[in-house]
């Protein structure tokens, strides 16, 4: 079905971007020492008090200037530039990994991309893991963005195309229930199959004597 | 060498941020200047920059319509409809798109404030007047002189929303009325002429109490009558009992007598039930997916014209019988709809081809088509009135009820005054607040927000 592939695409875009984008930005906060570094912190998390519905006319009116509208960009680019919530749950986890690592890793001559990329991204997969499954909920149940950004029926994705079976007088609940069950599997899968990292998790961040 | 790339791409990250923030300031003043009508140029001018105009000249157009039929027979329906149109105008193309009922107003709503609406909208008749208000949609009187087109096939309560200031601002499309459902079956159980449907609210509560079945263990077996059921409204008893709930010049009238008789009148109808016994009716009713009148939970019943066409769908064996709602002082029921709007977009040649699109859709002949589909009541007279629907004595009393018929009126201080009234009858019906006081609460209440609206305007 076409709004399988649309929104396999849009999840796998989002998911890719929000790994990168906020472990990246996380590394920042958490390990390098830069001016108004707990201020701009204080700033970010500021942004997660910001009810989605607040910002979604003018996030709507900026993409639209931008002549995004009807396309994927405003579902997926944003999480190119990380998102609060995931840069702060990074940053928490990156906290807890030993100085010692990276130091060693200073003296024999890294850069701070190559300690981010070759040690703390190895380290973290646990928290990736979660990152991935929050943003790869969210990107897959997500309704009000294709909603909104979406005019073209070939363009959209399964959460929009599960609503169309309620109508005004009435609703076809035997397809809609069996179509959410299909739409809902995905997820299922995707959260048992990464649920063995959580428990790895514990035991990773040891240094080794 | 790596600690280059890490610094460009921070720089590059922050320039992005920087101009995100700037331009992200820039739509939100576009977007102002495309609803207030005093800076339209302006407006215009910004919008047309961001979409692909179709060259200007005799060529093809191509224009978005949107509608809420997103699923079922209405959307093959909708989709039939428009092929054909296309192909009486060679030179338009329409992109359509149907988005369910209860999703449509949010998308529709969001692209009209950005500018990027469709040229061509389904929308509700009832909150016209804020967009013509606003200058979000057009104006069709220049189209209506040039074409001559007459206004006056369709329902005049209709049309009479369509206007603002002295201009009409779109065309109905279809409309809904209520009416009383009775069980002629039921009637028969309980010795009432079944051809004799209760006229007054007297007789209403009388029937309703001997149509009441009653089981061993004194729960609703079959209900009589129940204001709580179907879709009858306080103010359309209070309407035809002589009662308002706004005066003619906006301002609230809450206390009226009239209103509070009407009120009185639900809750002596409704305590013969109790709380406890309707609340079990209740659960076991909406578990059944359809009206409680087609399982024949309830005798009589104030319903859409839509129960008729469920009627025939799922219980076309049922015995019944249609009548105007029961009044004390005139006769009143009430109605909502959809209508078509050309959205302002600054655009001429869309908006000829949308008025070309909304004259096919509210032509006698497409309307027919879409009421044999849908079975709703379609606003274009010369269709709803067509003697081969009005063989059918349901329909011809459905319609009829559309001269009696009122919507709502919209209220800009308190647009959901309605959905709140509905809750000062819930808790009058269910909670035992005492109806004097709660209506008195409930004007208060209006007088409050129409004078904030004052303030802030």
């Amino acid at each position: 079905m076409r709004y399988t592939v649309n929104t396999v695409w849009i999840t796998l875009l989002s998911v890719i971007g929000a790994l990168l984008s906020s472990s990246f930005i996380a590394y920042a906060f958490a390990k390098l020492k830069w001016p108004g570094r707990n201020i701009w912190f204080v700033v970010l998390l500021g942004t997660m008090m910001l009810p989605p519905q607040v910002t979604m006319i003018p996030l709507f009116l900026f993409f639209k200037q931008l002549g995004w509208i009807d396309t994927y960009l405003p579902l997926t680019v944003p999480y190119f530039f990380g998102s609060a919530f995931y840069i702060f749950l990074m940053r928490q986890f990156f906290m807890t990994i030993p100085k010692e690592l990276s130091e060693a890793a200073k003296i024999d001559g890294s850069t701070e991309f190559y300690i981010w990329w070759r040690i703390f991204i190895p380290l973290s997969k646990p928290a990736l893991a979660t990152l991935a499954i929050f943003t790869f909920m969210m990107a897959w149940n997500d309704f009000l963005g294709p909603l909104i950004y979406l005019n073209d029926p070939d363009q959209f994705t399964l959460a929009l195309g599960l609503r169309s079976f309620q109508q005004q007088y009435g609703t076809r609940w035997n397809v809609m229930m069996a179509a959410s069950l299909i739409v809902m599997l995905p997820t299922l899968v995707m959260f048992f199959s990464f649920q063995k990292y959580f428990i790895e998790g514990v035991t990773l961040t040891g240094v080794k004597g | 060498m790596k600690r280059k790339i890490w610094s460009v791409l921070t720089a590059v990250i922050l320039i992005l941020t920087l101009l995100a923030g700037c331009s992200g300031g820039a739509g939100e003043d576009t977007g102002n200047t495309a609803q207030s009508p005093a800076t339209n140029d302006s407006g215009s001018g910004q919008t047309n920059n961001g979409d692909a105009q179709p060259e200007p000249g005799n060529d093809p157009v191509t224009i978005s319509f949107w509608h809420i039929h997103s699923d079922g027979d209405m959307k093959d329906t909708m989709t039939e409809l428009l092929a054909d149109f296309m192909k009486q105008h060679p030179d338009i193309t329409v992109n359509e798109l149907g988005i369910n009922f209860w999703d449509y107003w949010t998308k529709l709503s969001t692209a009209m404030a950005g500018g990027s609406g469709p040229d061509l909208a389904m929308n509700d008749t009832s909150t016209l007047q804020t967009r013509a208000e606003s200058g979000a949609i057009l104006n069709l009187n220049e189209f209506i002189q040039r074409d001559s087109f007459n206004t006056e096939d369709f329902f005049p309560v209709l049309i009479d929303k369509m206007k603002y200031n002295d201009g009409i601002y779109g065309l109905p499309s279809d409309t809904d009325v209520r009416v009383l459902y009775y069980n002629k079956t039921a009637f028969r159980e309980a010795n009432l002429d079944p051809e004799k449907p209760p006229a007054n609210w007297d007789e209403l509560a009388e029937y309703a109490e001997k149509l009441t079945v009653l089981n061993d263990s004194n729960l609703i077996e079959r209900i009589g009558f129940s204001p709580a059921l179907g879709n009858i409204h306080l103010w359309m008893l209070a309407w035809a009992n002589g009662g308002d709930f706004w005066d003619d010049e906006g301002k609230p009238t809450y206390d009226r007598p009239e209103n509070l008789e009407a009120l009185q009148w639900m809750k002596t109808v409704q305590d013969k039930y109790g709380v406890k016994a309707m609340s079990a009716f209740n659960s076991q009713a909406s578990a059944l997916q359809h009206s409680p009148f087609i399982a024949g939970k309830a005798a009589m019943i104030v319903d859409v014209n839509n129960l008729y066409t469920d009627i025939k769908k799922y219980a076309p064996d049922l015995d019944f019988g249609v009548a105007p709602i029961p009044y004390t002082k005139q006769p009143a029921t009430w109605s909502a709809g959809f209508d078509y709007e050309i959205v302002n977009n600054h655009d001429d040649k869309r908006a000829a081809a949308a008025w070309e699109l909304l004259k096919y859709l509210t032509s006698p002949e497409v309307q027919k088509k879409i009421h044999q589909v849908s079975g709703s009541l379609v606003s274009n007279m010369k269709a709803a009135k067509a003697p081969e629907f009005m063989a059918d004595p349901v329909w011809e009393m459905i319609v009829g009820q559309m001269e009696h018929s009122r919507f709502i009126e919209y209220i800009p201080a308190s647009p959901s005054w309605h959905a709140e009234l509905d809750q000062v009858v819930q808790s009058v019906l269910n909670s035992g607040v005492d109806p004097q006081k709660a209506l008195q609460d409930a004007q208060k209440n209006a007088e409050t927000k129409l004078k904030n609206y004052v303030q802030t305007k």
